[in-house]
């Protein structure tokens, strides 16, 4: 048992970190820049087809000057999954991803814009920690880290409901549209809508978070889910919104849930906007 | 495309249309949730606030040999606590994103406001349209001090005119 177990050091944790964060908020993201493409082959002339059109002019700025996509390099959302034979024998985990995050701040330009304490002073922390971390073990010998950088104009529009029990797919759906309705041209669209129904109040917004790490264009494994999501893109793209709020046929790029088991009674459901940029990267360690 | 230069004289203002795209140039100021609470507070504002027009904008740190780092907009509607205010002191354009309320919508009309959305977002674009930056007030702030740019050619689309065109509601 003792010789399967695999030392990762805190300094390789951190390395690893730092080069996620910094390539979520620079790029090259071709897969986000593919499907702005799709997207604008659709759009009628306009201001949101000519916004269209600046968003993916922007990705590709960023990718050459080494500039952030986004002036808000966003709070650092770090989804960990641990084998259960990786140890780590210097630092706690937090550490080695906070001193990444720290590190990517100052080798990469990027702003930090973490405040503390919330209420009055609100002082920034100067190095955009601390992260945000989900950490799931699982069995095996690998160390699995997804970076997102989440903006606050996309996370200030999310929401968090305890739904009644049987409020159904429609509940969903409801939920989602009156986010996008009232905040969305205020969240860079076109954007995604991930989806965390069940578990309980904060599983439920780590699941809609967790959700937006499924890569573009992959349809959902359940089918009832997959269904659900595609209604949910189509119903929201016809309000019109457009891109940036200017009007056009894409509001929305994608949909994506995922779902847990929860209390008889409750549904617990959180809808969690993601601007266009979609700004993520992970690794294996 | 119009290229616009500030500062804009009431004319070209009014010549201004809801979902137009116009390419910026000229000085404006930066100036964000904290920055406003300090102008409010001390009732000083570090900047022609009749000429020039208010960025809603806090950047990413500049890299060596860059004027500024990332410089796309904020969110608008989180300055409207802000807003009637402002528009009392003289402000006349502000550039921000996504829209706001209809309150806010009315008040800019009736003061001849026009309310400009840049790009949310395109911040890498929007840092090489910035020929110069000079911190006037508050550098403590860090991304949130009042600076004054110097604007080239920064693509905006009018968003509400001053004939109550409004962006978002396709341009009625």
């Amino acid at each position: 048992m003792k010789d399967r177990i695999k030392l990762i050091s805190g300094e390789e944790i951190s390395r690893a970190v730092a080069s996620l964060y910094s390539e979520a908020c620079i790029g090259p993201h071709s897969a986000v820049e593919t499907k702005l493409k799709d997207i604008l082959a659709l759009e009628n002339p306009g201001p949101g087809r000519e916004a269209l059109e600046i968003e993916i002019n922007n990705l590709r700025i960023a990718a050459e000057t080494g500039l952030p996509i986004c002036q808000d390099t966003g709070t650092a959302v770090v989804f960990v999954e641990m084998g259960n034979l990786i140890c780590i024998p210097d630092c706690s985990l937090g550490e080695a991803v906070n001193r990444g995050i720290s590190l990517a701040c100052s080798e990469s330009y990027l702003r930090s814009s973490q405040v503390f304490p919330p209420l009055g002073e609100r002082k920034n922390t100067m190095d955009n920690t601390p992260a945000v971390i989900h950490l799931e073990h699982v069995t095996g010998s690998e160390l699995n880290i997804s970076v997102l950088a989440k903006g606050a104009g996309s996370e200030n529009v999310s929401s968090s409901v305890m739904l009644p029990p049987l409020a159904g797919s429609e509940g969903v759906i409801n939920l989602a549209e009156s986010c996008v309705r009232a905040g969305a041209s205020k969240a860079c669209p076109p954007v995604i809508v991930g989806i965390g129904i069940g578990g309980n109040l904060e599983k439920s917004g780590i699941l809609a978070k967790k959700a937006l790490l499924r890569d573009m264009g992959i349809e959902n494994s359940v089918t009832e889910l997959a269904d659900l999501e595609k209604k949910i893109t189509d119903k929201l793209n016809l309000t019109g919104i457009g891109p940036q709020g200017f009007g056009g046929a894409t509001t929305v790029m994608e949909t994506r849930i995922l779902q847990l088991p929860c209390h008889m009674a409750s549904l617990p459901v959180t809808v969690c906007i993601e601007c266009h940029a979609h700004r993520t990267s992970s690794c294996v360690l | 495309m119009r290229v616009i230069t500030l500062p804009v004289s009431s004319q070209v203002l009014g010549s201004l249309r809801a979902g137009e795209q116009i390419l910026l140039s000229g000085l404006v100021a930066t100036a964000r949730d904290a920055a406003h609470s300090l102008m409010l507070k001390t009732g000083s504002v570090p900047f022609d606030i009749r000429n020039i027009p208010i960025f809603y904008m806090g950047p990413s740190p500049a890299p060596p040999g860059r004027v500024i780092g990332s410089s796309g907009p904020t969110t608008s509607a989180r300055m409207e606590p802000f807003i009637p205010e402002m528009l009392e002191l003289g402000m006349k354009v502000v550039i921000g994103k996504g829209e706001m309320s209809e309150k806010i919508r009315k008040l800019f009309h009736r003061y001849d406001a026009v309310y400009l959305a840049a790009t949310g977002g395109a911040g890498a674009l929007a840092s090489t349209k910035i020929k110069s930056r000079k911190i006037v007030a508050w550098e403590h702030l860090g991304p949130e001090a009042v600076s004054i740019l110097e604007l080239e050619n920064l693509p905006v689309f009018v968003a509400w005119d001053l004939h109550n065109g409004n962006i978002y509601t396709g341009g009625q």
